[in-house]
């Protein structure tokens, strides 16, 4: 069912069923997972839409085979994708590091619920952005999106995709219950060319010689006859285990972090709007992103200089491009569905130069827009005060 | 212009679908921006459940519901949950008084479907009490075709279930003709 338009597709889609259309149209051709609420819609589409283009869709005995399968498929030459939520993700963080070590191209998608432990299955959570950066063992990066739409949920698989291609790194894709689970209408352009695995030339080929930024140039496959050793330990330039050498050790786990922060300027993603003259600024991410856009534009209309800010990129955190865009503004808000996490990133990168404000909510619901209006008010009246 | 829908019940009674083949109706035949959002416990039936759905001629911004247009109740637990909720001067309060039979004094605009009885008694399925809510929901808030509805019942649901929902698309169309003026 759906509508063309434009050399467009329109969709009523699930944000569930939106990132399987996504990574299906980014050329993803294998799935392993686990089902698991609020993300099985994921893997239930998965195993439908795959087989259609020809792709491998496995269910899997448990999620770190799910990640690790994952991980395995990269090497074999697909573009892969697990899925899972919160009991789930934290199975899978062995793998993550893993993925970051061999620079495995991999995406993965946290439908997050509230938590923690087995938490609140069927309602929403942000409440594992930091374990989206931090949740594995020793120093690495990865990059995370946060969709607040169905929309957001297409368009940034599709872009999680690319990026993992690129930096060879894992991707998240922070989704939540409520954009999981929530249908919208989705666009989907016709002629998307997702880019094409680049090959590493074979002449000389090091599986870990970097270029000068700091990346892999192009992504080889196991049986397409290059020298590959995969191995988790670190290693040198050819594969090479080498944990007995503490410089090649040094340089290789300062380019993983580095190859990401680095770039961390090119993986700018922010929306924007009423930024002009505004004196508060809800700097807003994922599905709390909604009731702020109806906040500010409610504030608006009670004469109060609120503007906008949408994180659709959480990390790297932008936080130059933060204090660019909120170099005019008094007091900045921060809507989390946790107990205050990013609020203290947008504190550490606005340096003490402004009042930074967390609103948290707990307990599996979303803010509603009359209370970050609420706060909003409160705080542009103690600015006249 | 924006539209609101609460539709609750219980688990099992086709509540979310309901929400969906609305939205479907909105969004595919009318040509008209929606968001359909639910909750729902961890248990498959029985439990409390609640769909949303937002229609509009604009691109939505919070895709909830903050004061309900339209508030559709089949079960009295749900009804007595979320009418403190709804208001009863303005809205169009919609019950199955087949499963809701306490209702209090000042609804403005109460509709009364009948929609279990007449699934299990008219069509001999209360599988379909949804689609009987459905169709009188439309027919009298007009907010998508008949067309449209039947159109995306038509292309949703599985064959060996349209003819049991076409029936009852049709049993909630004669109901609604023979009680009209009486609501």
């Amino acid at each position: 069912m759906g509508q063309e338009v434009n050399n467009e597709k329109v969709k009523i889609l699930q944000g569930n069923e939106a990132i399987v259309e996504a990574a299906v149209a980014a050329g993803c051709r294998f799935f392993a997972g686990y089902p698991i609420t609020p993300a099985s819609e994921v893997a239930e589409t998965m195993a439908q839409r795959l087989p259609q283009v020809g792709g491998v869709f496995m269910q899997m005995e448990d999620e770190i085979a799910s990640i690790c399968a994952t991980i395995g498929a990269s090497f074999g030459g697909l573009k892969a994708c697990t899925a899972s939520s919160g009991p789930g993700i934290s199975l899978k963080q062995e793998g993550v590091g893993y993925a970051s070590a061999v620079e495995a191209p991999i995406v993965v998608i946290n439908v997050m619920r509230g938590g923690p432990a087995t938490g609140m299955p069927t309602a929403v959570g942000q409440q594992d952005i930091m374990q989206a950066k931090y949740g594995s063992h020793g120093d690495y990066e990865i990059i995370a999106l946060m969709p607040s739409s169905c929309q957001e949920a297409f368009d940034l698989t599709y872009k999680a995709f690319e990026l993992s291609e690129h930096y060879r790194v894992p991707v998240y894709v922070l989704s939540d219950e409520i954009v999981g689970h929530t249908r919208e209408k989705v666009r989907i352009p016709a002629n998307l060319s997702p880019v094409e695995r680049k090959k590493p030339a074979k002449e000389n080929f090091q599986p870990y010689k970097a270029q000068a930024n700091g990346l892999l140039d192009g992504m080889p496959g196991f049986n397409e006859g290059y020298r590959l050793l995969i191995d988790g330990q670190l290693h040198d330039e050819q594969g090479n285990r080498a944990a007995h050498l503490p410089d090649v050790c040094a340089r290789l786990t300062e380019r993983l972090c580095r190859k990401i922060s680095d770039h961390a300027d090119q993986l700018v993603d922010i929306e924007s709007s009423y930024l002009e003259d505004a004196e508060i600024i809800v700097v807003s991410f994922g599905s709390p992103s909604r009731p702020s856009l109806r906040a500010v534009k409610d504030a608006r209309a009670k004469g109060i200089k609120a503007g906008y800010l949408k994180l659709r990129i959480i990390w790297p955190f932008p936080e130059t491009k933060l204090v660019e865009l909120t170099a005019g503004a008094r007091t900045l808000i921060v809507p989390e569905l946790n107990i205050g996490r990013v609020v203290n990133e947008v504190k550490r990168a606005v340096g003490g130069q402004k009042e930074v404000v967390g609103l948290s909510k707990l307990g599996g619901l979303l803010h509603t827009p009359g209370e970050i209006q609420a706060e909003i008010e409160r705080r542009a009246q103690a600015c006249t005060r | 212009m924006r539209t609101e829908i609460k539709l609750a019940g219980f688990g099992g009674q086709g509540v979310i679908l309901m929400g969906v083949l609305l939205a479907q109706a909105a969004g595919y035949h009318e040509n008209k921006e929606v968001a359909q959002t639910q909750s729902y416990g961890p248990e498959a039936r029985g439990g409390a459940c609640r769909a949303e759905v937002v229609i509009s001629d604009e691109p939505i911004d919070y895709t909830k519901t903050l004061n309900p247009d339209i508030f559709v109740a089949m079960s009295q637990p749900a009804f007595d949950k979320y009418i403190k909720d709804i208001n009863i001067e303005t809205a169009d309060i919609f019950i199955d008084d087949t499963l809701v039979t306490e209702i209090p004094e000042g609804i403005k605009k109460l509709h009364r479907v009948s929609a279990t009885k007449l699934a299990e008694e008219k069509v001999g399925n209360k599988m379909v009490a949804n689609t009987i809510m459905l169709t009188a929901l439309v027919n009298a808030t007009k907010m998508v075709s008949l067309e449209a509805l039947k159109n995306t019942i038509a292309g949703n649901l599985p064959a060996k279930i349209q003819a049991v929902n076409m029936k009852a698309v049709d049993v909630a169309l004669e109901y609604c003709e023979q009680q009209g003026g009486k609501q």
